[in-house]
């Protein structure tokens, strides 16, 4: 037999070695991890519930989050929660990939535009007999709880609400001339080119794209009256814009006025690229006087007092009907093992002590106490709009279209209504969710 | 052809005005990345952003080292990086080799085609089946489903870099260790491999590179803490309403330096083994 030479014994000790340890590496690692997915808790009973949160951990309203659920944790031998922090942009693609591995959490916060979606995927629990046990049923606001029930089944519970109102600068509003707010389209028209001459700021400010140009859009059509998807009798949805020629009008009278807006230097050109956090920022810096916001605005005083030392609140200008568009933060409980658990836990979680501490300016419930600045938004309650529970990812994406259609592409708007009316359908025929289909 | 000096300095003067301007093209995001990280919040959020830096201020470093969990997100990060490197360099090791010198045989190259096929598919589209796969083999939320996941990927690209480089070796070397009574491991581990370590360099950064900058399959694989990598762990600092822009720089910046530091040290291995195979002869 031939020898092997020493250097080459060693180069094939040293091969099998790092093999070996990549082996032992990869074998060992992570078996830890499960303890914390699992199922088991820390006593033989105890139920260890996984929940989702797109909190932000370094706001004081995100601690208090983590304060109060540590403080259930501890007052519950029973149930562990294992709180994982997931951002909201890619919540929506790690719960649909979880739902569809049939691994989803137990319960996570989500957005108003999921129901439709996750419903569909028969991801959701029915919650309707643990709701009508529970002597709080009745302290939501109605059109809260109806945007959350699918076929008389409670399939999602509020988690807070995003209740948008006209947020506007009063200083740049006296140095115009103005001593009060737009409370019409028109009135808003008028106003632009006044504000823009006088101060060399742009009156108003509109996200054209992403999730929050959709959110707008449906504000301006529901002002109007309109809806984006009505229920047949069929128990489907459907747009009906085509069937009417009134309501087509309507539509295009609503992309008339965002086509106005932009012709009379009502808003910054730059807008139609602008998402929700240019928007924001813009504002919050006064680089513009007025804008169609949430109460979370207030959240940046801190860090901009100057910016935000006028701004004040009203209702936002409409055309036909007061109304504006009310986001309603669901939070998902999931078909699992323990949904009794899970509800003990949401029950919390929507309890007044938790609301009052965590959404005192944003609560769906009627009973919280909201400090000055949220009581002007709650008063907007009433006029509040949803989306309808359909699946409304593509819908989102050709609302923003729409937008984009109308400022980049010069479509007329009479085009876009059409075209948008048919992107509905088409979108709920992809779902299987179009009226007689 | 001969230039006078004059020509020469001209000309040289025009590639290094070139030069510095495509490095600072190049550079300016990192730049910006670095002074946003040292700008206190309100010189961030600002109308007018500037180079300069008023108020420095090293709060946002702070911020990631001790408010958050970005320490465990980078030891993450090294351990899958480190083991994805050293399996895909074994694996692409062998199968370069079997690329290049088993050409006669038709499986070997229809395998190769099927390589090269496979990395032609987006890495979306296999998101929920490697899910599903993961969650079978009880391996989601573990460390193994990043490393099996970012190995399959990362192995195909290292095989035909390694492949090209073998290409580049003359056969007869290894017909004399042959001749000489090595066998084909040996031959391997004791004739190519000694002459091909900027190959072995460069499909070691390109392995790890791969890992540590992976977003996708890091956040939908990971649910917890202590097995996040880090670049989902960065996008933590995208908050409810609003970034936390100089956090998130200055976790980029932290970030971006293990790899900075490598290629400064690694950068002439890199480029030798880059250039390696392309020409043969």
């Amino acid at each position: 037999m031939r020898q092997q030479p020493m250097r080459y014994k060693k180069m094939s000790k040293l091969a099998i070695v790092a093999m070996a340890a990549i082996v032992m590496m990869t074998g060992c690692s992570g078996s830890a991890s499960n303890a914390t997915t699992s199922n088991e808790g820390s006593t033989d009973q105890a139920v260890t519930l996984n929940f989702w949160a797109a909190l932000d951990p370094s706001t004081t309203e995100g601690k208090t989050i983590e304060q109060q659920i540590k403080k259930f944790d501890q007052e519950h031998t029973d149930i562990n929660i294992n709180l994982q922090v997931i951002t909201y942009d890619v919540l929506h693609d790690k719960l649909v990939a979880a739902i569809t591995a049939g691994d989803s959490p137990d319960l996570s916060w989500g957005l108003g535009e999921w129901v439709g979606e996750f419903n569909q995927m028969n991801a959701l629990a029915d919650l309707t007999p643990y709701m009508n046990e529970w002597k709080d049923k009745d302290i939501f606001y109605p059109n809260v709880m109806k945007a959350l029930t699918i076929d008389e089944k409670v399939k999602a519970l509020p988690n807070y609400l995003g209740i948008r109102a006209l947020l506007y600068h009063e200083n740049i509003l006296k140095q115009a001339g103005y001593d009060a707010p737009p409370k019409t389209w028109d009135e808003l028209l008028q106003m632009g080119p006044v504000i823009k001459a006088k101060t060399n700021k742009y009156a108003f400010g509109f996200a054209g794209t992403g999730v929050r140009a959709s959110q707008e859009l449906m504000t301006y059509l529901a002002q109007k009256g309109l809806s984006i998807a009505e229920k047949q009798a069929d128990g489907k949805y459907k747009n009906t814009w085509q069937d009417n020629p009134q309501a087509l009008q309507k539509v295009a009278e609503v992309f008339q006025f965002y086509k106005d807006m932009n012709a009379q230097q009502v808003v910054d050109p730059n807008a139609k690229t602008w998402g929700w956090e240019e928007e924001d920022q813009n504002f919050v810096l006064a680089q513009y006087a007025m804008v169609v916001n949430g109460a979370w605005i207030e959240g940046r005083t801190s860090e901009n007092p100057e910016g935000m030392s006028d701004v004040k609140i009203a209702a936002p200008p409409y055309s036909d009907q007061p109304a504006t568009f009310m986001e309603v933060a669901p939070l998902f409980v999931y078909n699992t093992e323990h949904t009794k658990q899970a509800w003990e836990f949401a029950s919390f979680l929507m309890s007044k002590e938790y609301q009052q501490a965590v959404n005192p300016s944003k609560s769906a419930r009627t009973d919280v106490e909201s400090d000055k600045w949220g009581k002007e938004f709650m008063k907007l309650t009433s006029q509040g709009v949803s989306f309808p529970p359909v699946s409304l990812s593509g819908i989102s994406q050709s609302m923003e279209d729409s937008i984009a259609r109308l400022m980049l592409k010069n479509d007329s708007p009479e085009q876009i209504a059409t075209w948008l009316s048919q992107a509905i359908n088409e979108n709920l025929q992809k779902t299987n969710q179009l009226s007689g289909s | 052809m001969l230039i006078s000096k004059r020509k020469q300095w001209i000309v040289q003067s025009i590639t290094y005005i070139v030069l510095i301007g495509f490095s600072f093209y190049c550079l300016f995001p990192f730049l910006w990345m670095v002074v946003t990280s040292l700008k206190p919040d309100n010189e961030i959020r600002t109308l007018t952003p500037s180079f300069l830096i008023q108020h420095p201020t090293i709060e946002h470093f702070i911020n990631v080292l001790t408010g958050s969990s970005f320490l465990t997100f980078f030891k993450n990060s090294v351990y899958v990086s480190l083991v994805v490197t050293a399996a895909s360099l074994i694996i692409s090791i062998f199968a370069g080799y079997a690329l290049s010198r088993f050409v006669r045989f038709r499986g070997v190259k229809l395998f190769g085609v099927a390589m090269l096929l496979s990395q032609m598919i987006p890495g979306v589209l296999l998101l929920i089946p490697l899910y599903l796969t993961m969650k079978e083999l009880h391996l989601i939320n573990t460390y193994n489903s990043l490393i099996l996941a970012y190995t399959t990927f990362t192995v195909p690209l290292c095989t035909f870099m390694m492949k090209g480089f073998f290409d580049s070796i003359p056969i007869d070397m290894e017909e004399s260790a042959e001749i000489d009574g090595c066998t084909r491991v040996g031959t391997i581990f004791r004739i190519l491999l000694p002459v091909s370590l900027p190959s072995l360099v460069s499909t070691s950064m390109f392995g790890f590179l791969n890992s540590w900058n992976e977003f996708m399959f890091g956040f939908v694989f990971i649910n917890d803490e202590q097995h996040r990598t880090l670049t989902p762990g960065i996008y933590l600092f995208k908050g409810l309403y609003q970034t936390d822009w100089g956090s998130m720089m200055a976790s980029s910046v932290l970030s971006v330096l293990p790899v900075v530091i490598m290629f400064l040290f690694l950068q002439r291995f890199l480029v030798e083994g880059m250039t390696a195979g392309a020409v043969k002869g």
